[in-house]
Formats: structure tokens, sequence, C-alpha cells
């Protein structure tokens, strides 16, 4: 009887706690469905207005005057931010969202929520608000920094082409992982990146390989370091070199490269033979032929799609479809060949 | 003698199902205060642009998308075409029909402008012949398989055979993607640095829905019962369920209709395994094989990314679905016995597989076992009728409040349902699921444990409406 009391009381309890948060969150919803509904016909109403601001046709710009047509104005400028290009434009944004937002993200900086402070720094990246460095500096020196947050902000630094980055980078306060080095470089500029170049060796090995493969993505001429690492003891920084070189078709003599594909690491050859694809040079051909029998079926199909592109490929091709010894290296060449010959 | 033999009986069998349904509840409770926590600290934030970055090919990995059909005439197109609208920077969706006996082919054929071609198959993996390979004219990186029939199984791993890039993902047929879903799925394992293996997103209820060409227009609800139920179990079994368990690398099921996983893990896994359940086959044999190698690999569940897939809207649908979908438990759990309780696998062996055991596979025995004593102790007298309420008491803590909970969780942090008649609706249907629905799925998932010992075999596809048609 007891125990019947007890859970039954519990169980009223809780379904009476249930009614109490189910009604909160009714009018929450409605509250909210009406606030965006609002929201919807004000960013309607100066859509355009806005627009024609940034643009520059229009000298005199709305005010917002409550916190909902802050809030309606902060959407519409991150949404041109993302769609309007140019140096005018941008500065224009800038200039507004230092205006008007400054005291607004400063609070949402130092708020305890974590996404909270995460928006904030969406919106300072997206509106490009410069004027919050310092602040940004002060949270990222900060002990409640979380490790998402500090990936964003060195992101961001490097987005300003804020210096003292380089020092951040190379020795962060979480452990970066491939990702965040790649965004963090990819987002700094020729200037900042040589710096890291410099330092090079300080890196941690997720950080160099993300460097490595920088250059490749940002087409970077940068042939000698390459021809460097080319030479390390390290597979990993061999294959990052070689994709680099296949990316921006940098070229490497025949009997380098020969090397290369015969490595016994497979992804060294994989890289070396999108290299020689990208060569275009027919004494490569041999080479690659080989390597349509290789053990690695990735190998082979790399092989084959190079000398598809070199200079004789094709003929080579229709060749190793039909005399190859080996039924690898026949069905790769018929598969590269479309099938139909 | 009988009657006191009875009454004996229904005095342990009740007591056993009180102190289940008590221990039950409290393992819940700790589950929904992790869940708590974890999407209270997100619920706020931007719902994109955390992602927007991995819009940059050099940033994302490209993906292969596995789609196994098999008689999927009616949605195959739609959810094909959600395919080709999602936001990825780099993927392929190969389509893999499973020997149809329905015009599924000819549909995909006509619609998205194939033409046989010629493509090596790496065979990793054993699956069944496959006899021809399509290109989309309009869409290149549409690929199609005509294959034997194999099972479910059989299929995605011909898929995985003849697919390019480093990870896979998988979706069922009769689903529709929101276009946004990849990313998301996608951004905690490209930022582990391979640390993350597999990662699935929520599945949610299409029906009721607007969908426009492989789009969700408008969220909606199903005016049925039955699937307004679904709805609610969906969202107390990933808001509750995994979200609890992936906070601490627990999961052992990715659902089988959106999960991404890492390829070379699945190959040295061998692939899907022909069971009823082969999506948490699949997922017990990583975390295995993780365990066996000694290395620090997760399996993680994001709330976010959603999947739109179609519900059961018959009895005779849902029973056949529940029915199957038990028979796979049991199975995968059988064939793992020997990780239950073995400290060699960690939590996995220590708290994951006993909490599947005991909580998911045994619970509709219990529950069941639960109902009838209810009903026979209220014939049986003042003592009883107290046991009785006692019982009932707790199993309405247990079934629906803890979905209202649910529903309430959902509405707090992820608001997917935007019309407030929607919110009123899935709250009070939920306080209402012990007393029809509970009863019901408990029983047909007891079918499932008797098909399993009987070893039944079956695709068990559901009629289909087609969700996007």
């Amino acid at each position: 009887m007891m125990a019947l009391l007890v859970v039954f009381t519990a169980a009223i309890a809780l379904f009476a706690v249930l009614i109490v948060l189910f009604l909160y969150l009714v009018v929450r919803k409605w509250r909210e469905n009406r606030r965006q509904a609002r929201l919807r016909v004000y960013k309607e109403r100066h859509r355009l207005w806005l627009l024609r601001y940034l643009l520059g046709e229009e000298e005199q710009m709305l005010l917002p005057a409550s916190p909902l047509e802050r809030e309606a104005m902060m959407e519409l400028l991150d949404h041109f931010a993302s769609l309007l290009n140019g140096e005018q434009v941008q500065e224009r944004i800038r200039t507004l969202a230092e205006m008007h937002f400054q005291g607004w993200l400063h609070r949402r900086l130092s708020s305890r929520h974590w996404s909270e402070r995460m928006n904030a720094l969406f919106l300072i990246e997206d509106l490009q608000v410069k004027a919050m460095l310092p602040e940004m500096e002060r949270l990222y020196r900060s002990k409640r920094v979380t490790k998402g947050e500090a990936a964003k902000l060195l992101a961001i630094f490097a987005q300003f082409d804020y210096s003292p980055v380089i020092a951040y980078v190379l020795e962060p306060k979480y452990k970066l992982t491939e990702f965040s080095y790649r965004v963090i470089f990819g987002h700094m500029s020729e200037r900042l990146l040589r710096q890291v170049e410099q330092r090079f060796d300080e890196l941690t090995r997720a950080g160099k390989c993300v460097f490595v493969d920088m250059i490749g993505i940002r087409r970077r001429e940068e042939r000698s370091f390459l021809l460097e690492l080319l030479a390390s003891d390290e597979s990993e920084l061999r294959v990052r070199a070689l994709k680099a070189m296949a990316e921006i078709g940098m070229p490497l003599e025949a009997e380098r490269l020969k090397q290369h594909l015969c490595s016994s690491h497979w992804q060294e050859r994989l890289m070396a033979a999108r290299l020689a694809g990208k060569c275009r040079e027919e004494r490569l051909l041999p080479l690659l032929y080989e390597r349509l029998s290789d053990r690695s079926f990735v190998v082979r199909s790399e092989a084959a799609a190079a000398i598809a592109r070199l200079p004789g490929g094709r003929t080579a091709l229709r060749a190793a479809a039909r005399t190859a010894s080996d039924r690898y290296a026949r069905d790769m060449a018929r598969q590269w060949l479309g099938g139909g010959e | 003698m009988i009657v006191e033999a009875w009454r004996s009986f229904l005095w342990v069998a009740g007591h056993i199902v009180l102190i289940y349904m008590v221990i039950v509840l409290l393992f819940y409770a700790f589950l929904l205060v992790v869940s708590f926590i974890h999407l209270r600290r997100i619920h706020r934030l931007d719902d994109w642009e955390p992602y927007e970055e991995l819009l940059d090919a050099s940033y994302a990995k490209p993906v292969s998308i596995l789609v196994p059909a098999y008689n999927e005439e009616a949605g195959i197109v739609g959810s094909v075409r959600s395919l080709l609208a999602i936001e990825y920077p780099e993927y392929e969706v190969i389509v893999i029909n499973d020997g149809s006996t329905d015009k599924t082919l000819e549909r995909l054929i006509e619609h998205f402008h194939l033409q046989l071609v010629y493509r090596v198959i790496r065979h990793q993996l054993d699956a069944k012949e496959i006899k021809a390979v399509y290109q989309s004219l309009n869409y290149p990186h549409l690929f199609v398989l005509d294959k034997e029939n194999g099972g479910k199984a059989d299929a995605l791993n011909a898929g995985i055979n003849a697919s390019r890039y480093p990870y896979i993902c998988t979706i069922d047929g009769d689903s529709v993607l929101e276009r946004r879903a990849f990313l998301k799925v996608m951004k905690p394992m490209l930022e582990s640095d391979g640390e993350i293996i597999a990662s699935g997103g929520s599945v949610h209820i299409a029906n009721g829905c607007r969908i426009e060409r492989g789009e969700i227009v408008k969220v909606g609800l199903s005016r049925r019962p039955l699937v307004i139920m679904q709805t609610i179990e969906y969202l107390r079994a990933f808001l509750l369920g995994r979200l609890g368990l992936s906070r601490h690398n627990l999961l052992l099921i990715v659902s089988g209709a959106f999960g991404v996983f890492f390829k070379p893990w699945v190959i040295e896994a061998g692939g899907y395994a022909d069971t009823a359940g082969e999506d948490m086959e699949l997922v017990v044999r990583l975390h295995r094989l993780a365990r066996e190698k000694n290395e620090e690999k997760k399996i993680i569940y994001i709330p976010d990314p959603v999947c739109w897939t179609e519900a059961p809207e018959t009895y005779g649908d849902l029973r056949r679905q529940r029915r199957r979908w038990h028979r796979g438990l049991l199975e995968s759990l059988w064939m793992h016995r020997s990780m239950l309780f073995n400290p060699k696998y960690g939590s996995i062996g220590l708290l994951s597989l006993p909490y599947f055991w005991f909580i998911e596979l045994l619970g509709p025995i219990v529950e069941l076992m639960g109902y009838i004593v209810v009903v026979f102790s209220l014939f049986l007298g003042n003592l009883y009728v107290e046991f009785a309420l006692l019982l009932l008491t707790v199993s309405v803590l247990y079934g629906s409040l803890l979905s209202a909970v649910a529903v309430l969780l959902e509405e707090w942090t992820e608001r997917k349902f935007p019309s407030i008649s929607d919110l009123v609706k899935l709250f009070f249907f939920a306080l209402t699921e012990t007393f029809w629905y509970r009863p019901l799925t408990a029983w047909w998932r007891c079918e499932g444990v008797i098909d399993a010992i009987r070893r039944k075999k079956q695709w068990g596809s559901i009629k289909r409406k087609g969700v996007s048609a």
C-alpha cells in the first residue's frame, strides 16, 4: 500500500510537472511563431532598402529601433554578406555591423552559454567585424574557452590577418586536428603562410601534412620546398608533396618519378601515378604501364587514368586491353577506354 | 490448489516485472539527463553556420551513397532525386537494384536517362553477381547496379565493392534526406581525423509532411493515430536512447535508413551480414574489431541531421516491420553472445550489450507479462488490485510519461514541428501509449523472437505508397 502511494504520488507529481512544462512550451511556441512572423515582415519590408544601401544606391540608413529589428537587420546583413562580393559592399556591411552590433556581440561573447558564444563568432566572421579582435583575443586566452571555440577563433584570426595567430598555431591550446589546420591555413594570407613555412619544423605532424596539402590547394609556387620534402624520411610527407605537385601540375623528371612509382607504400605509388598523368610526357608511358598490374586496385586505376591523359596514351591502353598478360590490367584499361573499345 | 499456484505465479511474475521496470526507468532517467545536457548545450547554436565551410571541396571528403532497392518503384525516383539535390561537394549515388520484380529499374532508366557503362568492380566483399552497371547521362555521379537478388546485406556489399570513395553512406530506398543532412553527419567524422568510424543521423517519419520533388517542403503530422504513435516512438528512441548511448560510445545501432561509415573499416569487419538487422550487426562488428585491434574508435549519433522515412500505416505492415526488427536484434545479439559481460570488449561488453539484451530484447516479453499480471490481478481481490494499480502506474511512467518527456525534449531543443496543434497532438497521444500502442508492439516484438527461434527469413518489406511520389 505504501509503495503504491509513493509511486502514485511520484507519477502524479511528474505528470503535473510535464503538464506545466507542456503549457510553457506551447506558450513559448506561440510567442516564437509570432515573433518569427514579425521578423519575416520586417525583413521583407526592409530587404530592398538595405540592399540598395549596401550597393551605394541609397545614402540614408534605417536604424534598428528595437531588439527585434536589430535581429532582423543582423539576419539580413548576414544573408547579404554571403551573397554580395566586392570590397565596397563588404566594407559597408562591416561598418554597419560595427556601428550597431558591437555591444550585442560583446555581450554574446561573454555569455556563459557555449552556443551563444559560438553564434557570436560565426557572425563576427561573416560580417568581418575586425573591431572585435581584442575581445576575441581575451576569449582565446581565457580558461573557459573550449576546443571548438579555440579552433574557430584561430580560423577567424587567420582570416583577419592577425599576426599572433602564427604563435597560437605553433603552440595551440588544444591539439588541432588536420581538419582544423586545413580551415586555419585555408584562411591565411600569403604573408602569414610564409611565416608558417619558415617555422615548418615546429608544426605538429598533422600541421605539416596539411601545410603541404595547402600548397597544392592554393596552387602556391613552392618548387624547392616540395622537392626537399620528396627526400623526407617520412613517407606521409612524401605522399603529400607528390599530391601537391600533382595539384599544381609541377613536372618531375622521369628518373625521380620512377623512384616514387616503385615505392613500397601504395599511397606514394598512387600519388606518383597521379603526378605522372599531369606531366603529360610520353616517356613516362612504360613506367605507368607497369603500374597497370600493381597489387593495389587504386594504383592500377590511377595509372590507367594517367596513361589516358598522356600523348599516345589511348593507343597504349588499347594495346593493354587486348594483350596485357595481367587480367586486372586488361580490365582497368577497358574501363578507361569506356568499355566500347 | 491450482488457484493458489496461479496466485503465487502472479505474485512472483508481478514482482519481477515491477523490479525490472523500476531499473529500466532509472536507466532511462540517466539517459534522459545525458541527452538533456547535450541538447541544452547546442540548442541555440546556429543551424547552418558550423557547416558552411564544409561546402568547400578541399575540406570535405568524397562519399559514396548506397541505396539498396528491392521493389521500390513507388518511391525510388523521389529518393534518388532528393539525393541528387543534397548539398555536399563531392559524392556519387549508387542505387543497387537487388533483382526487383517490379519496375524499379525501368523507372530509374527512364527518369535519369541511364546508359550501360563498363566499370571494373573491386571484389572486396562477397556479393551476388552484378549483371550490369548504368550511369546517368544527366547526372554523371549517379550509377545504378543491376544485380541478382541476394537480400539487403548482399546488395549493400555489392555497392561497397563498386564504390570509389573512402566513406560510404547507406540510405533506404524509401527515404528522403534533408539537403544539408549530409554535411552535418559528415562533419564530426571529418573533424575527428579518423577517430569516428561511423555516424548516424535522426530518422523522422515523413507521413503527413509535404514533399515536393524529393524535398521536404513542410513538416507535418499524419492524422492516423498509428503513425502519430510511431512519430513519438522515433523521437523517444533517438533523443533518449541513441543520444544518451552515443555520448559514451555505447551505440550499437546506426540506422540503416541513414548512416555513414568509413569504408576501410567496414571492409575489414567483413561488410554487411545476411541478418534481418544488418545495420546493427555491422555496428557490433565494428566495435568488436576496434576492441580487438585495441584502437580507440567511436561510433556516434547526431541528433540534428534528418532523414525522412515512410512509416507503415496499417496494423499488418507495422506488425511485419516490428517482427523483422526484433528478429534482427535477437540474431545479432546471439551471434555476438560471446561479447556479453566479456571485459575484453570494455564498455560494449559490460554495458552496451547487457542494455540491448535486457532492455531492448527482453523488454517486450517482460512488458507483456506485466500486462497479463495487471489484467488477472484486477480480478483477484484486494491485495492484488493494489499491486495491479502499482504495476500499472509504473507502466504509465515507463511508457506514456517517458514518451511525453521525449516529445517535450524535442520541442525544447530541436523544434522540428512548426505547428502548435501538432505539438498538442504529439503530447496527448504520447500519454495514451501505455494503454494500446505499447501492448500491441510488445506483442509483435515477442512474435519476432518466436520467428528468430523458428529461423524465419524474408526481406520483410512493407507496402509503399512512396513518400515523395
